[in-house]
């Protein structure tokens, strides 16, 4: 009987059943204990909790003081050096608060300027270190954009495109213009086998991107691949793929020998159950075994790598965190580093259970930790910068509050 | 939503807040038990929602944007509620009978139980997709700024919780479909 109807059709209208009634009693318990509850101050992520006064104004007149001192490489027509200094906000940054701010940049984008991307809503970000100013690039597609990603000289940016037809892998010029689907599937999706294609990553001389590719049905999945196309022909080759894992977020090493990415193992079938664990491994690209070498231990839950972009050294962040909860919220949210040999293994972050979150790290040119960072959870996320050896933690993008990954353009 | 009204409850304005729990409410509510399944989960966390709200509300940048933020933090305080009947399963009480199905419907009827039984077997974040999607009439980027997840996350929790809604009407059919060739 249920398989004749279209389960959407019976989901939607079981849905428009049941209560949805605020009670005289619920509005009376929510006013007594609002009356009760002090409103929290703004948190400002340039403020630790337990910075003294005093020092907060010795921070405040050395932030101005650093404005100053920009200005006036501005003025004399010089580039101000891309900068981790804790700022405070000013009338500028809040202006450019918002990624459907007004418009502050010029294109195509300047050789060597600093732009970091991050993925929006609606499009992805380029947002100016220290927050001088932002813009959406890629909102005008007919698809929605997930995980974008640098090309190597930074003049080009690739992404997943999602519609009802699934994902693929675009590319596009930095500035959004050009924009086109990379890859496809000859079937369709979702109603037939199809193949998707998300999380790419740009090889490091331009050429190839490497990307995820789940092939499924209309019922379930038939395995997830790690694929890799040819940019000036769209032609695809697998190199690697599993019945009984997910694979995310490949990054190229800087050789273009090698491809690190997270390997999920779920309790049962991808499709049935929730993910139980992660591990980071290195794929050999140029060899002929493709297999995965895991990295980590599944106690890690180790995931989101992303390779220096010129030395053997991976960033990655444990316990998954997908925007609303830990994989494990008894295990802290912490960033480390290893080699692509599996030793070496540091840790960056001290974050503590229940501490703070973090999310997808990666490389600034100079070789400083990008990522995302929650005081808490359901706390606004903001872009951070830290040193490998886990010193000199500062905002990334001042007081510019940010949803999503950033990436740091490569070159400057 | 009366940006007003936001503006001054971010202020500390108390009976501004209440307005906004009053239009706002209802809409709460049915996320809340829709996600929940279960009357009393719903109202605990409809209530801890927002006291976080307002607790929080000075954080809010975009005053317009209250009700996405606020179903945001409701969606977060039911994962809490559900996480705390797990604990406490055997508090957990039986689902009250439903209205939006005729009563003579039987074909209705049975549906309407088996998909009880199946949305039950999600987890709450499929779940809540689901409600976001056919409840609130979101898209899937909608769903996703919503519930402050990636776009790939949340077609992923709806491919699979749709999936698994099937398989358990199937399984359901087939069950029905045994009992009724047994002998008596």
């Amino acid at each position: 009987m249920t398989r004749e109807r279209d389960v959407d059709e019976l989901i939607h209208t079981f849905m428009q059943g049941g209560p949805e009634e605020l009670s005289e009693r619920l509005l009376t318990g929510i006013r007594n204990d609002v009356h009760g509850t002090k409103q929290r101050a703004l948190w400002r992520p340039w403020r630790t909790p337990a910075m003294p006064r005093p020092m907060i104004i010795f921070a405040a007149l050395g932030a101005l003081l650093v404005a100053i001192a920009a200005m006036a490489v501005v003025g004399t027509g010089g580039r101000a050096v891309p900068s981790a200094v804790p700022v405070s906000p000013s009338p500028s940054a809040s202006s450019s608060s918002s990624a459907s701010g007004p418009t502050v940049i010029t294109y195509p984008l300047a050789d060597g300027e600093a732009w970091l991307l991050v993925e929006a809503a609606h499009g992805a970000t380029l947002i100016k270190p220290n927050a001088e100013g932002s813009h959406t690039i890629l909102e005008d597609l007919d698809v929605a954009v997930a995980t974008p990603r640098w090309s190597n000289d930074g003049r080009q940016v690739t992404f997943e495109g999602n519609n009802a037809s699934g994902s693929q892998v675009w590319i596009a010029n930095a500035d959004g213009t050009g924009a086109r689907q990379l890859t496809e599937t000859p079937d369709g999706c979702p109603n037939e086998t199809c193949t998707e294609g998300i999380n790419p990553d740009w090889s490091p001389d331009g050429r190839s991107i490497a990307y995820v590719a789940p092939t499924h049905d209309r019922d379930s999945f038939t395995k997830m691949s790690l694929n890799v196309v040819d940019v000036a022909t769209g032609t695809s080759r697998e190199l690697y793929s599993t019945t009984d894992a997910s694979l995310a977020r490949p990054s190229w090493s800087p050789d273009g020998t090698k491809i690190v990415l997270e390997i999920l193992h779920y309790k049962g079938k991808p499709e049935d159950t929730s993910i139980t664990s992660s591990v980071i491994a290195v794929v050999d690209v140029t060899g002929a075994d493709h297999t995965p070498r895991e990295l980590t231990d599944d106690s890690l839950l180790a995931g989101y790598p992303f390779w220096h972009p010129t030395s053997d050294l991976i960033v990655f962040r444990s316990n998954r965190f997908d925007g609303d909860a830990l994989l494990d919220p008894a295990k802290p949210s912490d960033l480390y580093t290893i080699k692509p040999d599996g030793s070496g293994l540091t840790k960056v972050t001290d974050n503590g259970v229940g501490g703070p979150i973090v999310r997808g790290p990666s490389w600034t040119p100079d070789g400083r930790i990008l990522f995302g960072k929650l005081a808490n959870l359901g706390a606004d996320e903001f872009l951070r910068i830290i040193n490998a050896d886990g010193t000199g933690e500062a905002s990334a993008t001042g007081n510019l509050w940010t949803k999503g990954e950033g990436k740091w353009r490569p070159g400057t | 939503m009366d940006r007003r009204l936001v503006e001054q409850a971010q202020r500390g304005d108390e009976d501004a807040f209440e307005a906004l729990v009053r239009a706002t409410g209802d809409r709460c509510v049915g996320i809340a038990y829709r996600i929940l399944r279960d009357v009393d989960l719903a109202e605990d966390a409809v209530q801890t929602a927002y006291v976080s709200a307002w607790r929080d509300l000075r954080s809010l940048r975009e005053p317009d944007r209250f009700e996405p933020w606020l179903h945001r933090t409701l969606t977060r305080a039911c994962y809490e509620e559900a996480r705390k009947s797990r604990r406490y399963a055997a508090n957990i009480r039986a689902l009250p009978t439903e209205s939006s199905f005729a009563p003579d419907d039987v074909h209705a009827v049975v549906d309407r139980d088996q998909l009880d039984r199946g949305i039950r077997r999600l987890s709450v974040e499929q779940r809540a997709v689901l409600v976001f999607h056919h409840y609130l009439g979101l898209t899937l980027p909608e769903v996703a700024d919503r519930l402050d997840i990636p776009i790939g996350t949340a077609k992923s929790r709806l491919h699979h919780a749709t999936n698994a809604m099937r398989a358990s009407l199937e399984a359901d059919a087939r069950s029905a479909l045994d009992s009724q060739e047994r002998p008596a």
